[in-house]
């Protein structure tokens, strides 16, 4: 069962970028547009707190993953919400004491367990939050390919995007490295799979050495590599291939620049707080404050453009 | 005639090392040439090549005397980033020279690192992913390609710096045949249409010494000729013959009495060559097959029952597989890349359970014993030797085999005495693996596969990336254990090894065996599996593989 | 003019010379300027303050800064590569203990690296290995802590290793339970701090209910470390810096006993052989 710290949704990077025409929805824009956009997605969901604002940002969110096409690959992300946010939807109640409402007594051995609906409100309320920033960061996931997640981050920090990108370029290759020295072993007569865990592990320290000696000669190599392509020499360029910025580019990275000023401006102004205890606060009042009308709007245009009825590239 | 790269009295100690990796070392390099280094694992042909672009010494270290200068610059002075500008170097495995994740991007690697335009950039990449044919490839991820693929990526990622001199080295000793000729057509596509000098460091002499001008002998880090092909056949005639390619020694050997032209055309190198001079003079006649030391096959050591193997139960890679391999016999397993002969070879030690039928190894059914009892009986090596060190020495190495077998006692010193003293490691035994050249590196791992005397054993494309010398000495290994009794199966594409050393041979195709018989049989009149000297005289001489069964009519000169 | 000309014009200014580094921060500032004005919030009135995403944004920045920082060091091809094969070495490594639930080599092959290469490049390895690892598993938000916390692990190692200094295989141990636990809970805090009331309940609760995992990740590390431990650290620093060079400035005349070929001359005849 996975728990929030071993949050690990499996997933292929793929082999091929997908060809641009059959991106659709969010997936179409450039990178750096659909980093904009899921960031402000992200930053709000971090943010809310009120249980109707972030049920709306949740839904919005669903809806460009479906329309992205990547609907059924976030399924796994979902699977792991919902176990956390299940999680804290049942502790957190058992574990709040400061609601006014009782719904009812719960008798735990010696301990009095008061269940109050600020309480229950309260553990729906951070399940849902959770939800919300999981499926956010899925859509960041599903929608950005990996190399461009690595050319973006090369762009911020030339060194640092390239030990990224190296690392990589090399995991697959130790993982297939890893493989062969474990038959390799076997095939030596080393028993792999006898015994208790600690034998078990003890059998596998060889095959460890093996590999880590052998990454790290790979490691030279490719080192060697690099100096001989030039590299080390002080003026280094940065080849932007990526297609021209577009209206819709334009538009996606506008709002999304935008929500994230109103949701920030909201937040240092407490239009953002929300108090569940020890009476609920009105959750209907602050879906008309000016922040959240104008972040929410800001968030749900560029979804509204990227619905395949435009024909346009754009 | 403008020099391009130039070394004098080049004396070369790599850090820690008591002996110089290159002893006094001088040549000149001009542009357009195309010039093949050879030279045994360990001579310092690697060294050489590194020497041309900085990274000896300024990326390994150590202590350099004499002069070097590449494009008029000196590299003690200069750093491999300013040396790259001239030169370009292609490493030897496929997986360990990339940097990117993607085609285009380990493409336009170099040119970033010079600080082109990115216009300029998006047109060179372009012109190399199509000079290349890379261009169905321009978005892949590097780690779903094929070690070929790699390394034309590589090519075109040094090519697209446009470098004078373009140095490669032993580019396709990791490839299978089929890749290793692409490579080789795309290197020689580069020297007929650029005026880049290109330096090939590569032992197989046969793929190219009809491709270049001019060849490089490295022996010991000495440089011991520099000629142009024919002359450098006629040097290496005496006391190198296994540098030439068959049919060079084939007609080395004839007397050369009445046939004194002004203009001999020499040495043929090809078959193509070797046709024209058949057609002028006397025909050769076979002579008796030397008697092979082979024991006569004893028992069956191994035997496959309607085997199918494979990943998907409804899309067996290969099926029907029903063979018997017995002691005293050595076997050839050829077939396609990917066509399924490293997983079979799994299957005889249980490193893999069949989809259908069964191993029998001595008699007992492989799927009922552990891989451990199995490996006991049947010693498979795999393709990279490296995989198998765990230890800091060579002792240890073997030492761990016989412990994971459980071998102690007398036994296990009788064992250990014995292999050193087979595979001449004795001076070897407290080096660590990892420090050992190529051909030493083989050859302790090789005694950690047989130290515990095996019945059988099967030895996965060995002669990867080895030198001439190397594979004689593992030619003679292998017909040692074949008189002592043992069953040796080889899986490779050196069609000419395979030749010389087994008597039978098994031919993989998709779905299932297509050959199996006398290595005369199958490889005569092969399309695609068999030697120079067959393809030279399969009409004349039918059933011949190798140039040692030939005599010429008029006599061996 | 119009959408089109204003499309262009935008167009052209992003795709002018933009210089790289100048993005990176101004990201940083940006982070930084809502780190301190939310920082100067809570100090003013903790009650109303977001303290999840608080915290969030302190880390992201931390650990930004110090990217950005590593990135402007000169490093050779040499220290990068190490680096990157570390950080890969760390999540590939699982495949090794496939078969055995819940094993996780990842901090142990962070505690080593540092040990043998030192403080910032541990450092690196940690944060890297955290990036990639979520970049095949999926990124969360709590990617920045584990790069923190990761990073810091491979700090730890760095200072255990300073000067050389070979640690004890017990000393390993040791520190490396205390890392694995400590990861673990650092990397829970900002579940605590966003999505549960700020009360010891809610820490038990959380904490128990990561106690298996925190055991595996636990016990790995420190078996790793009693049977692997000095000897990794051996082999990652032999792999360290590369030695100087020496020139010697009179050519050395080999003392072997091959004779000089350079040429053919030697063989008679073939004077022009060297020239094409």
């Amino acid at each position: 069962m996975p728990t929030f710290r071993t949050a690990a949704v499996e997933r292929r990077a793929s082999p091929k970028r997908r060809s641009e025409a059959s991106r659709r929805g969010l997936a179409r824009r450039r990178p750096a547009a659909i980093v904009a956009y899921v960031g402000a997605l992200t930053l709000a969901a971090l943010i809310l707190i009120n249980p109707l604002q972030v049920t709306l940002l949740l839904a919005l969110c669903l809806a460009v993953l479906i329309v992205a096409g990547r609907g059924r690959a976030a399924w796994p992300y979902l699977k792991t919400a919902l176990y956390i946010g299940g999680f804290l939807a049942i502790v957190n109640p058992l574990i709040s004491r400061s609601g006014a409402t009782v719904l009812w007594q719960l008798q735990l051995g010696p301990f009095h367990v008061p269940i109050t609906i600020q309480g229950v409100a309260y553990g729906v309320a951070t399940a849902l939050r959770i939800i919300a920033v999981i499926t956010a960061f899925a859509l960041f996931n599903l929608v950005l390919d990996p190399d461009d997640q690595l050319g973006l981050m090369s762009r911020l920090s030339f060194r640092t995007g390239l030990v990224i990108s190296l690392a990589c370029r090399l995991l697959p290759v130790f993982s297939r490295d890893a493989a062969r020295i474990s038959n390799a072993q076997r095939a030596r007569g080393v028993e792999l799979d006898a015994g208790r865990r600690r034998a078990r592990v003890a059998a596998r320290v060889p095959l460890l050495a093996a590999l880590l000696a052998q990454s790290l000669e790979r490691a030279v190599d490719v080192a060697a590599s690099m100096e001989a392509r030039g590299f080390g020499a002080r003026d280094r360029s940065h080849w932007s291939h990526e297609r021209r910025w577009r209206l819709a580019d334009l538009v996606t990275t506008a709002a999304a620049l935008l929500a994230a000023a109103a949701l920030l401006g909201g937040l240092f102004a407490g239009a953002f707080s929300y108090n569940f205890y020890p009476l609920l606060d009105d959750p209907w009042s602050q879906l008309a404050s000016l922040w959240w009308v104008l972040a929410f709007a800001a968030l749900v245009v560029p979804a509204l453009w990227s619905l395949p009825w435009r024909r346009s590239p754009g | 005639m403008a020099t391009l790269a130039r070394l004098s009295d080049v004396t070369y100690w790599y850090p820690g090392r008591g002996q110089p990796a290159l002893r006094d070392v001088s040549l000149e390099i001009g542009p357009a040439e195309v010039i093949l280094v050879v030279g045994s694992s360990g001579s310092g042909k690697s060294t050489l090549l590194r020497c041309l672009n900085g990274l000896v010494p300024h990326f390994h270290g150590g202590t350099l005397a004499g002069r070097v200068e590449v494009d008029g610059k000196d590299t003690r002075t200069s750093h491999t980033h300013e040396l790259a500008h001239a030169v370009g170097l292609v490493f030897q495995d496929p997986e360990s020279q990339s940097v990117m994740t993607t085609v285009e991007r380990e493409i336009a690697f170099g040119l970033e690192n010079r600080g082109v335009t990115s216009a300029a950039i998006s047109r060179l990449v372009e012109e190399a992913l199509i000079l290349l044919g890379l261009s169905h490839l321009r978005h892949a991820s590097l780690a779903t390609l094929s070690g070929g693929e790699l390394q034309k990526v590589a090519l075109a990622s040094v090519v697209a710096t446009q470098p004078q001199l373009l140095l490669l080295d032993e580019p396709t000793s990791q490839l299978d045949p089929v890749s290793s000729e692409e490579l080789l057509a795309a290197i020689r596509r580069l020297s007929e249409d650029t005026g880049s000098t290109i330096m090939l460091a590569e032992h197989r002499t046969e793929r190219c010494l009809h491709l270049v001008t001019r060849v490089l002998y490295m022996n010991d880090g000495v440089l011991v000729a520099d000629a142009d092909p024919q002359r450098f056949a006629d040097w290496a005639l005496d006391g190198h013959r296994g540098l030439l390619p068959p049919v060079a020694r084939l007609f080395a050997r004839r007397a050369r009495g009445h046939s004194a032209d002004a203009d001999d055309p020499g040495l043929p190198m090809t078959v193509k060559d070797a046709h024209r001079l058949l057609v002028a003079h006397e025909d050769p006649k076979p002579r008796h097959r030397p008697a092979t030391s082979q024991g006569s096959p004893g028992g069956i050591a191994l035997e496959a029952r309607k085997l199918a193997i494979g990943y998907d139960p409804d899309e067996p890679l290969l099926e029907g597989l029903s063979f018997s391999l017995a002691r005293g016999e050595a076997v050839a397993l050829m077939g396609e890349n990917g066509v399924g002969k490293s997983t079979l070879v799994r299957h005889f030690i249980g490193l893999a359970r069949p989809l259908a039928g069964k191993v029998m190894l001595l008699g007992r059914d492989v799927g009922e014993l552990t891989v451990a009892a199995a490996a006991r009986d049947c010693a498979v090596m795999g393709q990279n030797p490296n995989d198998l060190f765990v230890k800091d020495t060579v002792a240890e190495e073997i030492a761990f085999t016989l412990d994971a077998l459980g071998i102690t006692g007398e036994q296990r010193a009788s064992l250990t005495a014995g292999i050193v003293a087979e595979l001449d490691l004795a001076a070897l035994l407290q080096r660590n693996p990892r420090d050992l050249s190529g051909g030493e590196r083989t050859r302790v791992a090789l005694a950690a596969t047989v130290c515990a005397d095996p019945t059988m054993v099967v030895l996965d494309e060995p002669t990867r990336g080895m030198d001439a010398l190397h594979k004689a000495e593992l030619a003679a290994s292998v017909r040692r254990w074949v008189a002592a009794g043992r069953c040796v199966v080889l899986v490779t594409h050196d069609v000419e090894f395979a030749a010389s050393v087994v008597e039978r041979v098994i031919v993989l195709g998709d779905r299932g065996l297509l050959a199996d018989g006398p290595a005369a049989d199958v490889l005569d009149g092969s399309l695609f599996f068999s030697t120079q000297i067959n393809r030279l005289l399969r009409r004349a001489l039918p059933g011949v593989l190798r140039e040692d069964e030939i005599e010429w009519a008029g006599g061996d000169s | 003019m119009g959408r089109g000309g204003l499309v262009s014009a935008v167009q052209l200014a992003l795709h002018g010379r933009l210089r790289r580094d100048l993005l990176a921060r101004l990201l940083l500032a940006f982070l930084g300027t809502v780190a301190i004005v939310a920082a100067g919030f809570a100090v003013l009135d903790p009650g109303s303050v977001n303290w999840g995403f608080l915290s969030l944004v302190l880390i992201a920045a931390i650990v930004g800064l110090a990217l950005v920082a590593y990135g402007l060091r000169d490093s050779s091809a040499s220290e990068l590569s190490l680096i990157a094969a570390l950080a890969a070495l760390a999540t590939a490594g699982r495949v090794l203990f496939a078969s055995l639930p819940n094993f996780k080599p990842v901090t142990f092959i962070v505690l080593v690296s540092g040990v043998a290469l030192g403080p910032a490049p541990g450092f690196m390895v940690g944060a890297t290995t955290a990036v990639v690892s979520n970049l095949f598993f999926g990124q969360g938000p709590w990617t920045p802590w584990q790069m923190l916390a990761w990073g810091l692990v491979g700090v730890c190692g760095g200072v255990m290793g300073i000067k050389g200094r070979r640690p004890r295989r017990w000393e390993l141990v040791l520190v490396g339970a205390a890392l694995s636990v400590g990861f673990d809970w650092f990397v829970t805090v900002w579940m605590y701090l966003s999505y549960t009331p700020h009360t010891w309940p809610a820490l038990v609760a959380l904490y128990g209910e990561g106690l298996p995992f925190d055991l595996s990740h636990l016990s790995a590390t420190a078996i790793l470390a009693a049977l692997f431990g000095p000897r990794a650290v051996a082999i990652i620093a032999r792999f360290r810096a590369r030695t100087s060079v020496t020139f010697l400035t009179t050519p050395a005349r080999s003392t072997a006993a091959a004779p000089y070929h350079g040429n053919l001359d030697a063989l008679g005849g073939f004077d022009d052989a060297s020239q094409p």
